[in-house]
């Protein structure tokens, strides 16, 4: 993983809590100006990373770089990194401007230059005329951005942003992600963004990396990560999935193969190579997965309607394959398909179209654990 | 479904409210509203040749309160009091923050080991530092024998052993209201002051120092107020020449026998205590809210 004009790297960086090892060797840039996402479960070690870059934490071992200079001993105040906090931590007893213009005064600078560089900061969060208000006066939302001003009053070279948006209700949350990602491209300061919310990361991203237990699984655009995820963990993790056991009967061609899942023969593929023989797991989406009740003349996985649930803009279907296999189908509405409601004990054929499965080694590993 | 308030619930609930605000009240006005009236009144009268009540309005006992002896107590006690209370906070401040910072579970042992000497009356413990500081004292001995003194000091009887009466004393009241307000503080706040640029002493004040105010107000407050009338830490500390305006007090009522000067001695104190408790009411409501309950 390169990237072109690194700020931030992270070299083999090793951070232990008492006999705890919260990351192993983690090796990680973030480049010039883009959006950064650290997505993983809860105890991944995606915030250490962040309070590492912060300076709140120092590695045990390997090495952090900021601009090319190692900072793993320089403290959180002499960085010029700023991080967006997941409870915002807002001076309760400053007024919205005396909290963005916090960082400035530290740095000494004139008040007019003050003023002004607060008052950009705050029409750029559109609180312009919140200035005199408390924080606890604000709204979430609103504390929000005035979290986001203050870290970006100061022109950090990367602005760090802890799960953030976790504590906004659904609504606010969509829309605070379209603005920050507006505001990080009308700034062009490089933003690293942790969350446990795969769609959030998926929906704002440059690249997204997925992490587990410390380590990094998969380094990616959103689409990258998405489509062909490198591991069990990543496709599950990442979106919904249904996952197949399948086992290689036949190489038909450089890339496709003959495989038996859940006993049924069927044409998958695959750029990976795979032995005649091997186990894999076949990966299917539900919106990709069309239901049908007319059998078809191809082979497909057919099965019985065990529940459906309607969602607006898909119903959702769970069927059971005759191995006993419940997998779930989501299909949108649209005028081609007119009767998506299959009854519940209905027989019916699962198709999808050629190419979109994803097939990955079914390596009793790590993935095994959580998949 | 809920079942319909019984008819009787609004009664109740309206005989409890009356009875428990009545009480207060008339708690309230026997036990502080009258006896605070009885020395005002007590005040604007005069005393006889014979000691007995001259019923007389007059000014006289404020007109004698100008005197400069009683300024120079004052100021005295004023200055002894604001120098026990400056030190109780520059020794409380760095306690209390250990103690809030301190792991959760040694905090109760923490709070126990200032609260214990509470469970000996202050007047012996008093007496007991009279015993380290006496010229034939512990402290005398332990410094001759180290050699560092020929002869022994004068430690008793001075201002300075009346400072530290005072400091021992009343430390744990600024202790106290202090590890309230510290413990309250969110540590995520002084991250968020390192990250914009605030080193260790600018996180100070402007952060914690500012969200600890009404703790400090309060501590300052419990302490100030007893140091200024505490008369038996400068009768048994600091000997015959110094007086506190708790002295002062003490003196008029027991020893002189002249309730209405005490009284607008009492009455002037009163009214000084009182505007410094409204600043603290001011500042409470300035801060309030401040770095609470903020746990989203």
């Amino acid at each position: 993983m390169t990237v072109p004009s690194p700020i931030v790297r992270f070299r083999a960086v090793v951070k232990r809590y008492g006999s705890k090892t919260v990351l192993p060797g983690l090796d990680l840039e973030v480049g010039e100006g883009e959006f950064l996402t650290l997505l993983g479960p809860s105890g991944c070690g995606k915030t250490t990373v962040l309070r590492l870059l912060a300076g709140f934490e120092a590695p045990d071992a390997g090495e952090i770089l900021l601009d090319g200079r190692p900072v793993n001993t320089v403290p959180p105040e002499f960085r010029n990194v700023h991080t967006v906090f997941q409870s915002y931590a807002l001076f309760p007893h400053m007024t919205v401007f005396d909290n963005v213009a916090f960082g400035l005064r530290m740095r000494r600078l004139r008040a007019d230059e003050i003023r002004r560089r607060v008052e950009e900061a705050l029409a750029l969060v559109h609180l312009a005329d919140f200035g005199s208000r408390r924080p606890q006066q604000l709204s979430g939302g609103q504390q929000q951005r005035v979290a986001l001003a203050r870290a970006l009053v100061n022109r950090p070279r990367v602005l760090l942003l802890d799960e953030c948006l976790s504590a906004l209700d659904y609504k606010l949350r969509r829309a605070m992600q379209i603005e920050l990602k507006a505001v990080q491209r009308q700034t062009g300061i490089a933003f690293v963004f942790v969350t446990h919310d795969q769609e959030e990361a998926l929906s704002m991203s440059d690249r997204v990396v997925v992490m587990r237990e410390g380590r990094v699984e998969q380094v990616g655009s959103p689409r990258d990560i998405y489509e062909n995820p490198a591991n069990l963990f990543v496709a599950t993790f990442v979106g919904e999935s249904n996952v197949l056991d399948a086992v290689i009967t036949a190489r038909t061609d450089t890339n496709t193969y003959q495989a038996r899942v859940e006993g049924v023969s069927l044409t998958i593929r695959s750029d990976r190579a795979f032995a005649v023989g091997a186990a894999v797991k076949l990966v299917l989406r539900p919106e990709d997965l069309h239901v049908q009740e007319t059998p078809t003349a191809a082979a497909a996985l057919t099965g019985t309607v065990v529940e459906r649930t309607y969602k607006g803009v898909t119903l959702d279907t769970l069927i059971a394959l005759d191995s006993g296999h419940v997998i779930k189908a989501s299909e949108f509405f649209s005028e081609e398909a007119p009767s998506l409601d299959h009854p519940i004990g209905r027989r019916v054929t699962l198709s999808w179209i050629p190419g979109w499965e994803i097939v990955l080694p079914a390596r009793a590993d790590r993935e095994e654990e959580i998949a | 479904m809920l079942s319909p308030a019984p008819p009787w619930a609004g009664f109740h609930r309206r005989v409890f409210r009356t009875l428990t605000l009545s009480l207060l009240s008339v708690w309230l006005i026997l036990f502080v509203l009258v006896p605070n009236l009885l020395v005002v009144g007590l005040s604007l009268l005069n005393r006889d040749s014979l000691g007995s009540i001259d019923w007389t309005l007059t000014l006289d006992n404020y007109r004698r309160l100008l005197d400069p002896i009683y300024l120079r107590v004052f100021l005295h006690s004023l200055g002894l009091a604001l120098s026990a209370t400056l030190l109780c906070l520059v020794l409380g401040y760095p306690f209390a923050y250990g103690m809030a910072r301190a792991r959760t579970e040694l905090r109760p042992l923490l709070l126990t080991l200032v609260i214990i000497p509470f469970w000996t009356n202050s007047l012996i413990r008093i007496y007991a530092i009279r015993g380290l500081l006496a010229v034939k004292g512990i402290l005398n001995a332990g410094l001759i024998g180290l050699g560092l003194v020929e002869e022994p000091l004068r430690l008793l009887y001075t201002p300075a052993a009346e400072l530290l009466g005072l400091v021992y004393v009343l430390l744990p009241f600024m202790i106290l209201p202090l590890y309230g307000a510290l413990e309250k503080l969110d540590p995520r706040l002084l991250e968020a002051a390192r990250d914009l640029g605030a080193g260790a002493f600018r996180t100070l004040l402007h952060v914690i120092l500012p969200l600890t105010l009404p703790g400090i107000v309060a501590g300052c407050l419990l302490v100030f107020l007893p140091a200024l009338g505490l008369f038996y830490v400068s009768d048994v500390l600091g000997g015959a020449r110094s007086l506190l305006v708790g002295n002062l007090l003490k003196d008029q009522f027991l020893d002189a026998q002249d309730w209405p000067f005490g009284s607008a001695a009492s009455v002037v104190m009163i009214v000084l205590l009182f505007s410094f408790l409204l600043t603290y009411a001011w500042a409470e409501r300035r801060f309030s809210g401040a770095g609470t309950d903020r746990t989203e």
